[in-house]
């Protein structure tokens, strides 16, 4: 029900703002069979619908479930755009959707709400993709059998769609395992919107990063401040070319924030590579080779985080 | 049609009604649905559909690091398959499988059964092979477990030159492990507005990873036993109102690990051996509420969130050192009792005023309240000193942010967004105790015509410290040099940049051009990271060259640059003025080209071949305050290249035969690893580790076999 009366109200309110109101457009006479009858063998494919769960006639919530608006549920009342169009005259236009689509993108998602307010909306309003006018129908496909951004075989691609310079980051020698297709992107943002920074799934980015490294929560005995505060403090998540995905090699990393006298504060440069001084403060381990629990410690010696 | 239900005004509805903003009820005449049959939907019968694959593939070498995440770290065959199925029942009932990498250590496996609109259950396996090194030596036995032990007959010296035994000793071994998870999901709804959600994970974390363990004056690389068992539980009460909505949550997360410890044998002189503590069990509970409410007036919108949880960890600890011949005190407490709590709420409201202005304004808190015990404590430095007593500090924070927005069309084509936001941040327990961060931004969003969208946004934001104070130190030699300014607490401003356009004149092709610059600077950083700088550029481009063919080419440049101002002293504590600087300029390039050509022999021959290359560079410069340089670090560098053709011949609708070829090659040179052997050292005893070159071919014929209808043949 909810679908068919908001479909309604949006599709006058979008005539309205089109200049194109009229009293009362009309739904079709016949429905999706009038649709077919013209885009049933249109490129790209329509047909494919009808494989996914908005195609489903046995539930009751979709747009193909009994006595529901079928195409026009989404489209719009079509009785004007599939009826007679006088020699001459363009076709009048319906609800489309994706950012070349005729339709305001507020509109279009508006729309997509009405049925899935319960599932997206929550956070959505005024969220990072809403404030940059992305359309629903820029990510999702609804017309082909699988929807590329639901399947973890595609998902990436179509997120790199606008996201290219992330696509490179996961080309980076040390990178979360998105291009190798072991992890997605939502399995650490939300794109529909988030409570937290950067769309992420939990109340914020630590609380993101413990959900697959949970060894990490603690509280421990001995925490490492930054480390508490903000994983990005030291990690870039995407990828980087520094080992453990840190944004900047040890030891100059770790000077930005330690400079008691001696060793933390001393500058180390070419000389002191395997084919110098070998100093065990810059090669193999560098700092970790001594402070070897850098994310905290629960040994009640770990004060320096070296136990 | 349910003619008993009422229309319902809908706030699209006053988005019509444009700068009026008065909500207007529309009434609409419901079609005849006895004339809507439906009778040309093809709607899916009952039965399989969908299809699977099987394939041999062949790997021309070994290499942990293109097996990483893969599981094709050895050479060799490897018997794969795959499928996408889906059975339709009779009223709506489905069963799916997806099954990806069923032969190799990447498998997942996913099975979904239920009745859509009513409930759905989904089944899930799935495996993470993470290859970390192949190419390291050690001397230690018990690999894995929780207790390393040198050989038998093993003499320590004080230097990896003077440890007799290392060489016989030294044999090759593997660092990775697997991570393993089953989940269970489960849907119910109940009504059209009620719906529940649960979601149960169980995931291991097995095998062996990367450690240290040192004594005064000595280290050596170890492997920790990793043997995590994480259960989290996601559960959900969803209710959709008319104009509202809300969700009702929790979520739980329990973390055992097997091995609390890891001893290991002292190779060199010294105490003989040490023991550190792995993570802890922990515990976190989340209760959470979330939801929107949308007002008729203005098409405004209400969300609205709040999560309160507690983390907790409370495992019996460790005595401050194994070596009886350290004295030291008895613990002040067998557990720790670490306890927090975290509060997460916001609050935003979106409204449009007029069908050209959008507002939006929000407010956000988040709290860590550390209420964890607080102790006095007498560590043992490295299981070879008795150091000084020192009191836990238990960090704390908390965020409060507001944020205000303005967007504005102010044609068809022409689109503006300014804002504004705060973010506060109290602490405690550490040298700044607030931040105070301001951020303006702009935004332009221009589209001439449906072809070509371009946007530019500029942004400028200034972060305050309170004063910066000493906090506590284990005596003077621990003591921070005063004019530290510590980059996630001190003063920044920020300055970014970002222009993007994009192209699409149809569906011949289109171009997509990105570039950021960001910029930031701690001017009131003496000591410290004093600047960082991101530039980004990125250009992506599609053409149909011909016919189906269609080509895409991409390119992207990144770099990293910063610098550190250093201030070195033997002198206890350091206050010496600063007098060495250290610079980073790190480079990443990728370019790549893919061609995918379907449809070729008359419809049977799909073809695709894709190149890539990714180059990163990474340079550091080490000079003190006249600009003389110290000796230089060479680049580190890597480059990974890659190619790979594939092609899919339909014999028929329900056949296709698949064969591919993949290369990928990965050079890297990195001055921390290469020529560092286990004795390079004097003090640590490495593994020897080296960077990850490999060089490997793929290959890979198989099958598909597409479940179809007759008809559909």
């Amino acid at each position: 029900m909810l679908l068919r009366v908001s479909v309604v109200s949006i599709a006058l309110a979008l005539l309205g703002m089109a200049g194109l109101a009229q009293a009362q457009e009309e739904y079709s006479r016949r429905g999706a069979d009038g649709c077919i009858g013209c885009h049933g063998d249109w490129d790209p494919p329509l047909m494919g619908i009808f494989q996914t769960p908005h195609g489903n006639p046995h539930d009751a919530r979709s747009p193909f479930g009994e006595k529901q608006l079928q195409c026009e549920a989404c489209h719009g009342p079509g009785a004007t755009h599939g009826g007679r169009v006088p020699r001459g005259q363009a076709r009048p236009p319906i609800i489309n959707f994706g950012s070349k689509a005729w339709t305001p993108i507020p509109q279009q998602n508006a729309m997509c709400l009405n049925c899935h307010e319960g599932h997206v909306g929550e956070q959505w309003a005024g969220s990072a993709h809403d404030l940059a006018s992305v359309a629903c129908g820029d990510c999702h496909k609804l017309h082909p059998p699988q929807d590329p951004l639901l399947s973890k075989r595609t998902q990436a691609e179509a997120c790199y769609a606008c996201h290219a310079n992330i696509k490179s980051d996961f080309l980076k020698p040390h990178a979360h395992p998105v291009r190798q297709g072991a992890l997605v992107c939502t399995d650490c943002h939300n794109p529909h919107g988030s409570r937290a920074d950067g769309l992420l799934v939990r109340s914020n980015l630590n609380e993101t990063c413990y959900s697959c490294h949970t060894e990490k929560r603690g509280p421990l005995v001995w925490e490492h401040a930054p480390v508490v505060e903000d994983c990005t403090n030291c990690h870039d998540p995407h990828g980087a070319m520094h080992p453990g995905m840190l944004t900047r090699r040890a030891p100059l990393l770790c000077q930005s924030c330690h400079t008691p006298s001696g060793h933390p504060a001393v500058p180390y440069d070419g000389s002191n590579l395997a084919g110098g001084s070998a100093s065990s403060f810059v090669i193999a381990g560098n700092c970790l080779s001594c402070h070897t629990q850098v994310h905290g410690s629960n040994h009640p010696s770990g004060k320096a985080l070296m136990r | 049609m349910n003619g008993n239900r009422k229309l319902k005004v809908v706030m699209a509805a006053i988005l019509g009604a444009g700068a009026t903003a008065a909500p207007v009820a529309f009434a609409q005449e419901l079609p005849d649905f006895e004339q809507w049959q439906c009778r040309f939907c093809p709607f899916p019968d009952k039965g399989l559909q969908g299809s699977a694959g099987a394939s041999v593939l062949s790997v021309s070498d070994d290499s942990a690091r293109f097996g990483n995440y893969t599981g094709l770290d050895e050479d060799g065959a490897y018997l794969n398959a795959d499928a996408e199925l889906m059975y339709r029942a009779e009223g709506g009932y489905a069963v799916s499988v997806d099954v990806r990498n069923l032969g190799l250590d990447s498998r997942a496996l996913d099975i979904s059964a239920g009745r859509q609109g009513h409930w759905v259950v989904d089944l899930a396996w799935s495996e993470i092979p993470r290859r970390l090194d192949d190419t390291g030596r050690t001397v230690y036995n018990g690999l894995g477990s929780s207790s390393l032990t040198l050989p038998a007959d093993w003499v320590r010296g004080d230097f990896t030159s003077s440890l007799p035994g290392l060489q016989q000793n030294l044999r090759n071994f593997t660092l990775g492990w697997d991570r393993e998870t089953l989940a269970l999901g489960v849907e119910y709804v109940q009504s059209a507005r009620v719906r529940y959600e649960l979601d149960w994970t169980y995931q291991t974390k097995q095998g062996r990873g990367l450690t240290w363990g040192n004594f005064l004056g000595g280290a050596q690389d170890l492997v920790k036993p990793l043997d995590y068992e994480t259960n989290q539980v996601d559960a959900a009460l969803i209710y959709t109102g008319d104009n509202w909505n809300i969700r009702a949550g929790y979520f739980g997360s329990i973390f055992s690990n097997k091995d609390l410890l890891l001893t290991w044998e002292n190779p060199f002189t010294g105490p003989d051996r040490g023991r550190s503590a792995m993570a802890p069990d922990n515990t976190y509970h989340q209760a959470q509420v979330s939801g929107a409410y949308q007002f008729a007036a203005w098409d405004t919108v209400l969300n609205a969130s709040y999560a309160m949880g507690r983390m907790e960890q409370g495992d019996v600890l460790l005595q401050y050192t194994l070596n009886p011949a350290v004295p030291f005190n008895a613990l002040p407490t067998e557990r720790f009792n670490g306890k927090v709590d975290t509060t997460h709420a916001n609050l935003r409201l979106t409204s449009r005023p007029t069908d050209r202005m959008r507002l939006v304004g929000e407010f956000r808190y988040s709290e860590r309240d550390n209420k964890s015990g607080q102790y006095e404590w007498t560590p043992v430095q490295s299981d070879a000193m008795p150091g000084v007593p020192f009191v836990n500090p238990v960090y704390s924070f908390e965020d409060t942010d507001f944020r205000l927005l303005a967007e504005y069309r102010l044609s068809r084509t022409l689109q503006g967004t300014v804002g504004w936001q705060r973010k506060e941040r109290e602490r405690d327990y550490q040298e700044v105790d607030r931040n105070e961060e301001d951020s303006y931004f702009a935004r332009l969003r221009f589209r001439p015509v449906s072809e070509l969208t371009l946007s530019g946004k500029v942004e400028t934001s200034s972060r305050d410290a309170s004063s910066y104070q000493a906090i506590p130190s284990i005596g003077a030699g621990a003591e921070q040099n005063p004019l530290l300014r510590k980059y996630y607490l001190a003063d920044r401003d920020r300055n970014l940049g970002q222009v993007q356009a994009d192209f699409n004149p149809g569906a011949r092709g289109g171009v997509s051009l990105r570039y950021e610059r960001a910029r930031d600077r701690y001017d009131e950083s003496l000591v410290g990271l004093v600047s960082a700088d991101v530039d980004q550029f990125s250009a992506e481009g599609n053409l149909q060259l011909w016919k189906a063919l269609v080509a895409t080419a991409y390119f992207s440049r990144d770099n990293y640059e910063s610098r550190t101002v250093g201030a070195a002293s033997f002198a206890t504590p350091n206050t010496a003025l600063p007098n060495w600087d250290g610079r980073t300029d790190d480079r990443h390039d990728v370019v790549g080209l893919a061609l995918n050509w379907p449809g070729l022999a008359d419809g049977k021959l799909d073809l695709r071949a894709d190149w890539m290359r990714a180059d990163t560079t990474g340079d550091i410069r080490i000079q003190n305050p006249l600009g003389s340089a110290a000796t230089p670090f060479p680049s580190l560098r890597s480059r990974l290249t890659g190619a790979e053709i594939t092609a899919d011949y339909h014999l028929n609708p329900r056949w296709t035969l698949n064969a591919g070829w993949r290369w990928e090659k990965y050079e890297a040179d990195d001055w921390a690893l290469d020529g560092v052997g286990p004795a390079t050292i004097a003090n640590v005893l490495t593994f020897g580790s080296q960077t990850q070159d490999y060089d490997v071919n793929l290959f890979m014929v198989g099958f598909r076999y597409n479940f179809i209808k007759e008809k559909a043949e």
